[in-house]
């Protein structure tokens, strides 16, 4: 417990001295859209496929419910609309992010630690925050919201061919389209946006500090990367029920 | 700065003990280092020889006391970036993801210190200089432990120090190679008059290129000697320590294994 405690005051720590290093950004840009890029090719077909699974889900139980209810169905546009931009979107996105490139994060950043070529870095006068820290945070910061939105889209797409193609939902395509048109708004939309950016702090910093804090071996590699996922989901689920609170 | 390095660089450690975990690693140190000099701190593994270089390259804090670069605290060194020190990592510690020519490179452009054309041309002539000459593109989990060292000693030389500290430079090495790598650091010392801390406990290095010899005991360093009266050394743990017995017939030998 403590050393999760430590390594979220470290990913704090990590945070700020981030932003003390902004004015090297224009020099730092290059690396930071080649990991915004690499972030997005690597998450992108997951998030793509699970979305659009989680879509058709979410319509096919709730308009299963619905069905027993007359004319309850009618909302089962808003529904799948507002669950997907709203809470599963920015989530789901964010444990996908935490899996494929917060665990890489610390792999990488540990397997640096281990090997001393971060103190190689600090022998050089490099600072490990400028040229590690600062273009993964902004990279992630960038493509974060890029893939919300694409699981916001793609999850409402899964939604409307279940209501297309499975017999119990009862309502058609364009009476799914109207009551998400009608529900979902720009609002919806940028409190959906708005944690996907807190959560992209919250995976990216504490990949950094977890990876950044790993002394030892190979075996502790394994740890830490182990201990970024577990630590990631819980911070962000312990935000998200906040941030929710805060923004409702 | 530019000024500062013309002049030669000397070290001074004045009671430095470093505690890790409530264990003292290394007890009230104080040597010095005079400009040009190569020193050699040698000493069994687990000493504390590698921590005392960290403590001098600053990558670590000392507990108590003080180490001065030409008398200048080493803190101060740091925050004002006045002398550069360059520390050549036991296994190199070259950055994985990096080609040889940009791990060479990195310090140069992320310090903008010179043109793209500057740069090449200088990693050109240290390549040259160390026989490495057709690397430039190959990645670091392609060379053999002698050449990673080599590339290591290559990107210290780039930062052109005024001091530079080795960690183990022969370790895991073979005898020749091992040697051409002493040779190397002592012509580098000889042409370029770079003030050379190593850690090792490599005799022939201590003997070959050493100008003064530092034995670590347990954390503390006694007499310093030169590579002519270490060898006479009145001292029976540094007897036993450069000419060790072989007992063939081990006391503790488990009886199980019989």
């Amino acid at each position: 417990m403590m050393k999760i405690l430590e390594d979220w005051q470290y990913a704090l720590v990590l945070l700020f001295k981030t932003i003390g290093e902004l004015r090297f950004l224009p020099r730092q840009w290059g690396r930071c859209m080649q990991h915004a890029c690499n972030m997005g090719y690597q998450t992108l077909p997951i998030v793509g496929i699970l979305s659009l699974f989680m879509g058709g889900i979410l319509a096919l139980q709730t308009g299963y419910s619905l069905n027993k209810v007359p004319g309850a169905q009618n909302f089962l546009g808003s529904i799948v609309g507002l669950s997907m931009c709203r809470e599963l979107g920015p989530l789901m996105t964010a444990f996908l992010l935490t899996g494929r490139v917060g665990s890489a994060i610390t792999a990488e950043l540990a397997s640096m630690a281990v090997y001393q070529e971060i103190d190689a870095l600090k022998t050089m006068n490099l600072s490990p925050v400028r040229l590690l820290v600062m273009p993964r945070l902004l990279g992630g910061l960038l493509m974060m919201p890029l893939l919300t939105i694409f699981s916001n889209i793609l999850g409402w797409v899964g939604g409307w061919i279940v209501v297309h193609s499975v017999d119990i939902i009862s309502i058609n395509g364009s009476i799914y389209w109207r009551g998400l048109k009608k529900f979902v708004d720009i609002e919806s939309i940028n409190d959906g946006l708005i944690k996907a950016e807190l959560f992209a702090l919250i995976i990216i910093a504490v990949s950094c500090a977890v990876g950044l804090r790993t002394r030892g071996g190979p075996r502790e590699i394994g740890a830490s990367v182990t201990s970024t996922i577990v630590q990631t989901m819980v911070a962000i689920l312990t935000c998200d029920f906040f941030v929710s609170k805060w923004l409702l | 700065m530019t000024a500062e390095k013309q002049t030669p660089v000397g070290i001074e450690a004045k009671h430095v003990t470093k505690v890790f975990n409530g264990k003292t690693v290394l007890k009230d140190l104080n040597f010095s280092v005079k400009p040009k000099e190569v020193f050699v701190l040698m000493g069994p593994s687990g000493t504390g020889k590698s921590v005392l270089l960290r403590l001098i390259a600053g990558l670590d804090e000392v507990t108590s006391g003080n180490i001065c670069i030409n008398g200048t605290p080493l803190k101060e060194v740091k925050r004002k970036n006045k002398y550069v020190l360059g520390l050549v990592f036991q296994a190199g510690a070259l950055f994985n993801s990096l080609s040889i020519f940009d791990n060479l490179a990195l310090y140069f452009r992320e310090h903008c210190l010179c043109s793209e054309k500057e740069i090449t041309a200088r990693i050109e002539r240290v390549l040259e200089m160390l026989n490495l000459k057709g690397i430039e593109q190959q990645m670091p989990s392609s060379l053999s432990g002698g050449m990673k060292k080599r590339v290591a000693l290559a990107r210290g030389l780039l930062m052109e120090p005024d001091v530079l500290l080795f960690d183990e430079p022969t370790s895991e090495l073979d005898l020749l190679t091992a040697s051409s790598i002493i040779e190397l650091i002592g012509s580098v010392n000889r042409r370029l008059g770079i003030t050379t801390v190593i850690a090792s406990h490599d005799i022939l290095l201590a003997k070959s290129i050493g100008h003064h010899i530092g034995v670590l005991q347990n954390g503390t360093l006694g007499e310093i000697y030169t590579p002519e009266t270490l060898l006479h050394a009145d001292n029976a743990f540094i007897r036993n320590f450069l000419n060790p017995t072989i007992n063939l017939d081990h006391p503790q030998f488990p009886s199980f294994l019989l």
